[in-house]
C-alpha cells in the first residue's frame, strides 16, 4: 500500500537559484542531516556512556564543537547539545544515546526535520554573513571548533565554521525560516555573484 | 545597542536577549498567606533605582539561559553577571 | 581650455592650482534649471556653477531670500538643490556627473524671480514662532491654511515612481575607528595600525586631507606624506564620502558609507573597541545685518573655492580676519586676482556694521564709518568644535573664554580626541599628538580584546586580537591658543541660515521669557536645520547670553544627538526582509491559488477562493487544513506533570499514556495567556501545544519557570514546532479518509476515542502521531508528520479522499467553523485584562490545586461577579454581520464589544462572540450593538458559546 516515503527538504524548490548565485560565494542546502537534541548533565554518570556512543566527549566549553568522523556535537547550552550526523543516522544515534542515558534523567529528541542547513562558502562568505550577523566572524576569533547560536538577518540560527582552508560555514535554520533566510542570502550575495561588477 | 555579557556565550548585542525585570522576585512560596497589599506588590510593584540594579536577562536567541546581572541604570554598564539562584555579588 | 557647447563659459575659472581636485582632462556637461553648464570631473555642483559666474543657488526656507555660497562645504546652507529625483542634495559637496539634471528647490516660478519671496514683504509677521500665534482662528480654515503654507515651505520633490536604490547594511568589528580624515585623523590611524590595530578611517569629503587640501606648499607636501602613509599602512580601511553618524552605548557606531560602486549607501554598524574623534574645527559665520547676502563667504569657503576648484570667488573683496587662517585667505585672494579693497583686523576691535546690496553684496559698511564697494565679503571670526560625537558619549564640553570655543572635558575610556577639537598648535605638534593618541587607542583596544576573549576557554590560549603595542605613553597636552570672541555685530543678521532665524528673533524670544537655550531652540527652531547647530549653536548661545546678561558658559549649549549628518531613509531601512515563516505545504497552497494571509509571521492560506464552501465541505464531508504554525513542545522527564499542574489551571497529575487534555495557561495576574492541548504519547514523552502566535511567549514562560523558579524539577523541553507538519482532518468522513492512509492504528471510535493520541505510520511515513480533538466541532484528527514528509501526506490525503469530496480549507473557514462551535481564540476573544472566569473558563479552573500560575487572582475572581463575560450573541437580523470590535452600548455607556463575528454558512445567519457587562449576561437578553457607521442593531445573548451542536456530539462520534 505505501511505497518508501521520499522526503522533501525545505529549500528543494530554491535549489537551482541557490546554485546559480555562485560567484565569490557559493550557497547550497545540506539536506536531511540527522539532528538529535540531547539534554543531559555533562558531569553525571551517563557521561562516559555518551562519550562511547558518540566517539567523543561532550564539549562542555560554551559554543564549541566536538567532531568524530562524520558526527559533530554542537554545544547549545550548559546541558544541551545538538548531535549532527549523516543523513539516515538519526535512528541509530537516538537509539544509542537513549541507551547511554539510562538511568539518568535527560532527553533525546530527534529534531532532524526541525532545522535545515545552508552551506555558505567561498572567499566572500564572511562578507555576506557580516551583512546580517552581529558576531565577529574573523577566523581568529571564530575558528573551526567553535559554534554560535545567534541571529542572521531576522532568523535565529546556529552558525558553525567548517574548514580552515577557505571561509565556509554551516547555517542551521528552522525549516519554517529557511525560505526567508535563503532569499536574504541570495540578495546579500548579489554583489559577489557571477554577474557582479568586479 | 547594549552589549550584554551572557555568562556562557560572552558579550552579545542586546537584540539577542529578552529582559526579565527585577531579579530576586520569586513566586511566593505561600501565595495565600500574603495580604492583598503584599500580593499586589508582588504582581505590580518593582524597584526603580538610579544606579546599580539587579535584573534578569534571557539569552533568547542564543543559549536560552536565564541569568542575573547588576547593571547601572544611569551609565548602562554591566557591573556583574551571576547565575540564577546565586546571591547578588558585592559591587565595589 | 577645450571649447564646450554650453550657454555659458567658465568665465571665473582660474589657472591650474597646485592642490586642485578638478581634472581638466575630463570635461563634462550638466544642466542647472534647464540650462546646460560645463564642468570638470571633480567639480562640485556649486563650484562648477560658480566657475561660470552663478552666484545664487537657492531661496531660503521662510523668507525666500536669495542665497549663495557661504562655506563651500558639506554644511553650506544655501546650496541645497534637487538632483534628478533626489531632493535635498548638498550642492557644495556633491560632485557633478555627466548629464546630471540639477534644479533649485522650493522656488516658483524660478530661482531668479521667486514669487514666494513675497514672504520678505510680510516678514515682520513671520518672525520666529509665528505659527504659534497666527492661523489659529477660525478653525474651519485650517485645511486652507495648510494648503497655502505647504506651498511656501521648503524642501525638494520626491517622485513616487522613483526607482528603488540598493541600500544595505553590514556589521563590523574594528579595533579603532577614527572619525575624521584630516591630518590628525590620518596620523592617528597610521599610528594605531602600526601598533597592530585594525583601523577604520572615516572621512566626510571625497578624499582624505582636511584643511591641508587647500593649504600652502608646505601643507600640500605634508598632505602627500600623510596620504602615502595611510596607503602603506596595513590594516587601515578608508571610507571617504562617509560619515560616523552616531555613537551609542559601548562605542556602537552607525557609519553611513558611500564610497561603494554597487550600493547607494551602506549602513555599517560597527562595535569599535576605541573611537578617535578627529573632526577638526568648523569655521563660524559672523552675525551682522546683511550676512546672508550672496557674496558673503567664510575664509575657508573662499580658500576651498580657489585652491580645490580653481574658481575666482569675486572681483573686489573686503576681508574681516581675526586669525591666521583668515590672513592666509588674503594671500589666496591676491593669487586669484581678486582686488582686496580693505582688510579689517578683527583682533583690533571694531569690525563691520553691515553688508548691503540687492541680490548680492555691493558694499560693506565698516564700524569705523567707511563704506567700501565690493562684491565679496570674507569673514574669519572663529571656530566651532564639532563635539557631537563626544556629546553622544556623555561628554558635556566646557567653554573656554580665552579660545572662544568649546573644548572636550570628560570622555569615557573608549573615546579619544585628536586634532583641532583637542587643542591648537603647529601642524607638527598636532600630528605628533595624534600619533600618540592613535597608539593609545590601539593599546586600549588590545586590552579590550584580551578581556573579551578571556572568558572563552578554547581561545584563551590563542593570540586573538592585535599583538602587544608599544608601552602606553602619557598623552601629550595640546596648548589652547587665545582667540578673540567675535560672534555678532549689532542686533541684526541671520543666526540660522537654514531655518531663517535672525538675531532679532532670538532677542525677541528672550524678551518673551524663553531664556533657556533649550527653550529658545525649540521656540525659534534655531539649530534645528540640516546642519544641526554646527554653524549656528555657538552664535545662538552668544546672542542669547548677551540678551539675558549672562556669559556663554552660564548659558550653556543644547545637546547634540544622532544623526550627526542628514541620513536617508534608505540607509536606515536597508534591504527590506520581513521574516515570513513557511510550512512545508506552502508551495502547494501557492500553486493552488490560495489567498495568502500573514498571521503571526507565518504565511498561511486564508482560503482557496470559497470559505463558505470550505465550511460546508467540512460539515458534510471532510476537509483538511494546514495547521503547522501550531506551537509544539516535546516534554520529557519524571516531573512533567508538576510543570503542567503549575502552568495550567486544570489538573494534570494523572494523564494516562495515550490521552490528551485541553489546558488553559494564565499569567500570575490571572489573565488568560494561552491555550492548547497536551498529549502523553508514551510513558516519558509528552507533546504540549500552544497557539501559533503565543508559542514564543509560552516557550519563554516555561523556561523561566524551569530555570528560575523550579531548577530542581527534572524536565527537559525541546521546541519542535517546525519539526512536524501539522494537518487537521475534519468532518464526518474524516475517519473514513484516514483509514485509507493510516496503517497501524485502529481508528474505530471505541479503540481511538475523543481526546486520545496514537503514534503510527501515515502514508508510509513513520514517526507520526495524531490525536482527536475538536476545534472545528466535527469528528477530526490532528496529524503531526515529520516535516520533510508533510507535503507528501497532504497530497496523499487529497488524492485518496477525492471520491469523498475532500477539500482543503483555510484559516477563514476554520475561524467560521470554530465560531459556530463557540470556541474562543486567545488574543481575539480575550484581551490583556481577561481573567479566566471572564472567558467562561470556570469549568477548567481547579482552585483546589495547591498552587498554579494565576491561582491567587482567580480565587479572588471566583468570589466576584462584577466582571464582563464572554457570551455567544446572535444579531436579531441574521443578515447583519457586525464588524469585530463593534461596541455594545447601554444608555450612554459602553457595556461590551463584539470580539468575533461571521456569517455562518451552516446556520445561514450571522453569529458572534462578545463581552458583555454582568447585568446583560442572562440568556435571551437583548443588547444594542453600535456599528462603525453609527447605526445600531439588536443582538440576543445565547445560553452558551456554541451556536451549532452545543452538545458536542459530532466531535465525539
Amino acid at each position: 500500500m505505501a511505497e518508501a516515503a521520499t522526503p522533501v527538504s525545505p529549500l528543494a524548490h530554491l535549489a537551482r537559484r541557490l546554485a546559480t548565485a555562485a560567484g565569490a560565494v557559493r550557497l547550497r542546502e545540506v539536506t536531511f542531516l540527522a539532528q538529535v537534541n540531547l539534554r543531559v548533565d555533562a558531569d553525571g554518570p551517563a557521561a562516559p556512556n555518551i562519550t562511547r556512543a558518540l566517539g567523543a566527549a561532550l564539549p562542555v566549553a560554551p559554543n564549541t564543537v566536538a567532531r568524530h568522523r562524520d558526527t559533530s556535537v554542537l554545544w547549545l547550552g550548559p546541558d544541551e547539545w545538538l548531535v549532527v550526523g549523516p543523513p539516515g543516522s538519526q535512528g541509530r544515534l537516538s537509539g544509542e544515546l537513549r541507551v547511554a542515558l539510562v538511568p539518568e534523567a535527560g532527553s533525546v529528541v530527534d529534531v532532524s526535520a526541525h532545522r535545515t542547513v545552508v552551506e555558505i562558502a567561498g572567499p566572500a562568505a564572511r562578507a555576506v554573513l557580516a551583512k546580517g550577523c552581529p558576531l565577529d566572524l574573523h577566523q581568529q576569533r571564530f575558528p573551526v571548533g567553535r559554534c554560535a547560536q545567534t541571529m542572521l538577518a531576522r532568523a535565529q540560527v546556529v552558525l558553525v565554521p567548517r574548514t580552515a582552508e577557505e571561509p565556509a560555514y554551516w547555517v542551521f535554520v528552522r525549516a519554517s525560516f529557511a525560505d526567508y533566510l535563503a532569499e536574504w542570502l541570495l540578495d546579500a550575495a548579489i554583489e559577489y555573484g557571477p554577474g557582479a561588477a568586479r | 545597542m547594549l552589549s550584554v555579557p551572557c555568562p556562557w556565550c560572552g558579550p552579545r548585542d542586546e537584540t539577542e536577549f529578552s529582559y526579565g525585570g527585577q531579579a530576586h522576585v520569586a513566586h511566593p512560596a505561600e501565595p495565600d498567606a500574603l495580604s492583598d497589599h503584599e500580593w499586589s506588590d508582588y504582581l505590580f510593584v518593582r524597584d526603580n533605582p538610579r544606579g546599580p540594579f539587579a535584573e534578569r536577562w534571557c539569552h533568547s536567541a542564543g543559549c536560552r539561559r536565564w541569568f542575573n546581572a547588576v547593571r547601572d541604570t544611569v551609565t548602562h554598564s554591566f557591573l556583574a553577571v551571576y547565575r540564577i539562584g546565586d546571591p547578588v555579588p558585592e559591587i565595589s | 581650455m577645450t571649447a564646450v557647447s554650453a550657454r555659458t563659459g567658465m568665465t571665473l575659472r582660474l589657472e591650474p592650482q597646485p592642490g586642485e581636485v578638478i581634472d581638466r582632462n575630463r570635461p563634462l556637461e550638466f544642466t542647472w534649471n534647464g540650462q546646460r553648464f560645463p564642468a570638470y570631473h571633480g567639480d562640485t555642483i556649486v563650484s562648477a556653477l560658480a566657475a561660470c559666474g552663478e552666484r545664487i543657488f537657492s531661496r531660503s526656507f521662510k523668507y525666500h531670500r536669495p542665497r549663495g555660497l557661504l562655506s563651500a562645504s558639506f554644511l553650506d546652507p544655501g546650496c541645497t538643490v534637487q538632483v534628478g529625483d533626489e531632493p535635498n542634495v548638498r550642492g557644495a559637496h556633491r560632485r557633478v556627473e555627466p548629464g546630471m539634471v540639477v534644479s533649485a528647490q522650493n522656488v516658483w516660478p524660478s530661482l531668479r524671480y521667486d514669487v514666494k519671496s513675497v514672504n520678505q514683504v510680510v516678514g515682520r509677521f513671520l518672525t520666529a514662532g509665528f505659527y504659534y500665534k497666527t492661523f489659529i482662528k477660525p478653525q474651519r480654515l485650517w485645511p486652507a491654511y495648510e494648503r497655502v503654507l505647504r506651498r511656501f515651505s521648503s524642501g525638494g520633490v520626491v517622485a513616487k515612481d522613483s526607482a528603488h536604490g540598493y541600500y544595505d547594511k553590514r556589521y563590523a568589528h574594528p579595533d579603532v575607528v577614527v572619525a575624521g580624515g584630516g591630518p590628525a585623523g590620518m596620523a592617528a590611524a597610521v599610528a594605531a595600525a602600526e601598533a597592530g590595530a585594525a583601523v577604520l578611517l572615516v572621512e566626510e569629503e571625497y578624499e582624505l586631507g582636511g584643511h591641508l587640501r587647500w593649504g600652502d606648499a608646505g601643507q600640500l607636501e605634508a598632505l602627500r606624506e600623510l596620504r602615502a602613509a595611510v596607503a602603506a599602512a596595513p590594516g587601515v580601511e578608508v571610507m571617504t564620502n562617509s560619515v560616523v553618524n552616531g555613537r551609542y552605548d559601548g562605542n556602537w557606531l552607525g557609519i553611513v558609507q558611500r564610497n561603494l560602486p554597487h550600493v547607494v549607501e551602506r549602513l555599517v554598524k560597527a562595535r569599535a573597541k576605541t573611537l578617535v574623534v578627529a573632526p577638526g574645527l568648523i569655521e563660524r559665520p559672523y552675525v551682522f545685518e546683511g550676512n546672508d547676502l550672496p557674496g558673503v563667504m567664510l575664509s575657508t569657503g573662499v580658500r576651498r573655492l580657489v585652491n580645490l576648484h580653481a574658481v575666482k570667488p569675486g572681483q573686489r573683496a573686503v576681508v574681516l580676519s581675526a586669525n591666521p587662517e583668515g590672513d592666509a585667505a588674503i594671500d589666496d585672494l591676491a593669487r586669484a586676482g581678486v582686488e582686496v579693497a580693505k582688510v579689517v583686523d578683527g583682533r583690533r576691535g571694531p569690525t563691520i556694521q553691515r553688508a548691503t546690496g540687492s541680490r548680492g553684496v555691493q558694499a560693506v559698511e565698516c564700524a569705523d564709518g567707511t563704506v567700501v564697494d565690493c562684491d565679496l565679503l570674507v569673514t574669519a571670526v572663529g571656530w566651532t568644535a564639532p563635539t557631537a560625537l563626544l556629546n553622544m558619549a556623555g561628554d558635556r564640553p566646557v567653554y573656554s573664554e580665552r579660545a572662544a570655543r568649546f573644548l572636550p572635558s570628560l570622555l569615557p575610556d573608549d573615546v579619544l580626541v585628536a586634532g583641532g577639537i583637542a587643542g591648537d598648535g603647529p601642524l607638527e605638534q598636532l600630528t605628533e599628538h595624534a600619533r600618540a593618541v592613535g597608539r593609545e587607542a590601539a593599546g586600549r583596544a588590545a586590552e579590550t580584546a584580551r578581556s573579551l576573549c578571556a572568558g572563552i576557554p578554547q581561545i584563551a590560549e590563542r593570540r586573538a586580537g592585535p599583538p602587544d603595542p608599544e608601552p602606553a605613553v602619557a598623552l601629550p597636552e595640546l596648548p589652547v591658543e587665545d582667540h578673540p570672541a567675535l560672534f555678532f555685530s549689532g542686533t541684526r543678521g541671520f543666526v540660522d541660515f537654514s531655518e531663517d532665524v535672525t538675531a532679532k528673533d532670538l532677542i525677541a524670544a528672550a524678551e518673551e521669557g524663553y531664556d533657556s537655550i533649550e527653550l529658545v531652540k525649540r521656540y525659534t527652531t534655531v539649530t534645528m536645520g540640516p546642519s544641526q547647530g554646527k554653524l549656528e549653536t555657538v552664535n545662538a548661545v552668544a546672542v542669547l547670553a548677551a540678551a539675558t546678561g549672562r556669559t556663554i558658559a552660564e548659558t550653556g549649549t543644547t545637546v547634540w544627538r544622532p544623526p550627526y549628518a542628514p541620513i536617508t531613509l534608505g540607509a536606515l531601512a536597508g534591504r527590506i526582509f520581513e521574516p515570513v515563516r513557511h510550512s512545508p505545504m506552502q508551495p502547494w497552497h501557492e500553486a493552488a491559488g490560495a489567498t495568502p494571509l500573514v498571521a503571526g509571521a507565518w504565511i498561511r492560506p486564508d482560503s482557496y477562493g470559497d470559505p463558505a464552501g470550505e465550511v460546508r465541505a467540512v460539515r458534510s464531508g471532510v476537509g483538511i487544513i494546514d495547521v503547522t504554525p501550531l506551537g509544539k513542545f516535546d516534554l520529557r522527564g519524571p516531573d512533567v506533570p508538576e510543570l503542567l499542574n503549575q502552568l495550567y489551571v486544570n489538573k494534570w497529575s494523572r494523564l494516562d499514556v495515550g490521552s490528551v487534555r485541553y489546558g488553559v495557561m494564565c499569567a500570575e495576574d490571572g489573565v488568560v495567556l494561552d491555550d492548547g492541548v497536551t498529549g502523553r504519547l508514551a510513558e516519558d514523552r509528552y507533546i504540549l501545544t500552544a497557539t501559533s502566535s503565543g508559542a514564543a511567549t509560552v516557550q519563554e514562560w516555561i523556561e523561566s519557570w524551569l530555570q528560575t523558579e523550579r531548577p530542581d524539577w527534572r524536565i527537559h523541553v525541546t521546541p519542535v514546532t517546525t519539526a512536524y507538519a501539522s494537518i487537521n482532518v475534519a468532518g464526518p468522513r474524516s475517519r473514513e479518509l484516514l483509514g485509507r492512509l493510516v496503517e497501524d492504528v485502529d481508528l474505530a471510535n471505541e479503540a481511538f476515542p475523543y481526546m486520545r493520541v496514537r503514534v503510527g505510520r501515515i502514508a508510509g511515513v513513520d514517526g507520526c502521531f495524531m490525536w482527536r480533538i475538536g476545534f472545528t466541532g466535527e469528528l477530526s484528527y490532528e496529524l503531526h508528520v515529520p516535516a520533510s514528509h508533510g507535503l507528501r501526506v497532504w497530497e496523499a490525503l487529497l488524492e485518496r479522499g477525492a471520491d469523498l469530496g475532500v477539500r482543503p480549507f483555510g484559516v477563514e473557514a476554520q475561524r467560521i467553523l470554530r465560531l459556530e462551535k463557540g470556541h474562543f481564540i486567545v488574543g481575539q476573544d480575550t484581551d490583556g485584562l481577561t481573567q479566566a472566569y471572564g472567558a467562561g473558563l470556570g469549568w477548567a479552573v481547579k482552585l483546589d490545586k495547591p498552587d498554579f500560575a494565576g491561582r491567587t487572582e482567580l480565587v479572588w475572581q471566583s468570589r466576584r461577579d462584577d466582571y464582563f463575560r464572554l457570551v455567544g450573541l446572535q444579531p436579531v437580523d441574521g443578515s447583519v454581520v457586525p464588524p469585530e470590535a463593534s461596541q455594545i452600548v447601554l444608555g450612554r455607556g459602553i457595556a461590551g464589544r463584539i470580539t468575533s463575528s461571521r456569517m455562518s454558512p451552516t446556520l445561514g445567519r450571522s453569529i458572534c462572540l462578545g463581552f458583555v457587562a454582568p447585568s446583560l449576561t442572562g440568556p435571551g437578553t437583548q443588547v444594542t450593538v453600535r456599528l462603525p457607521d453609527g447605526g445600531e442593531v439588536a443582538a440576543t445573548v445565547m445560553p452558551q458559546h456554541a451556536h451549532f451542536d452545543p452538545e458536542g456530539t459530532r466531535q465525539r462520534g
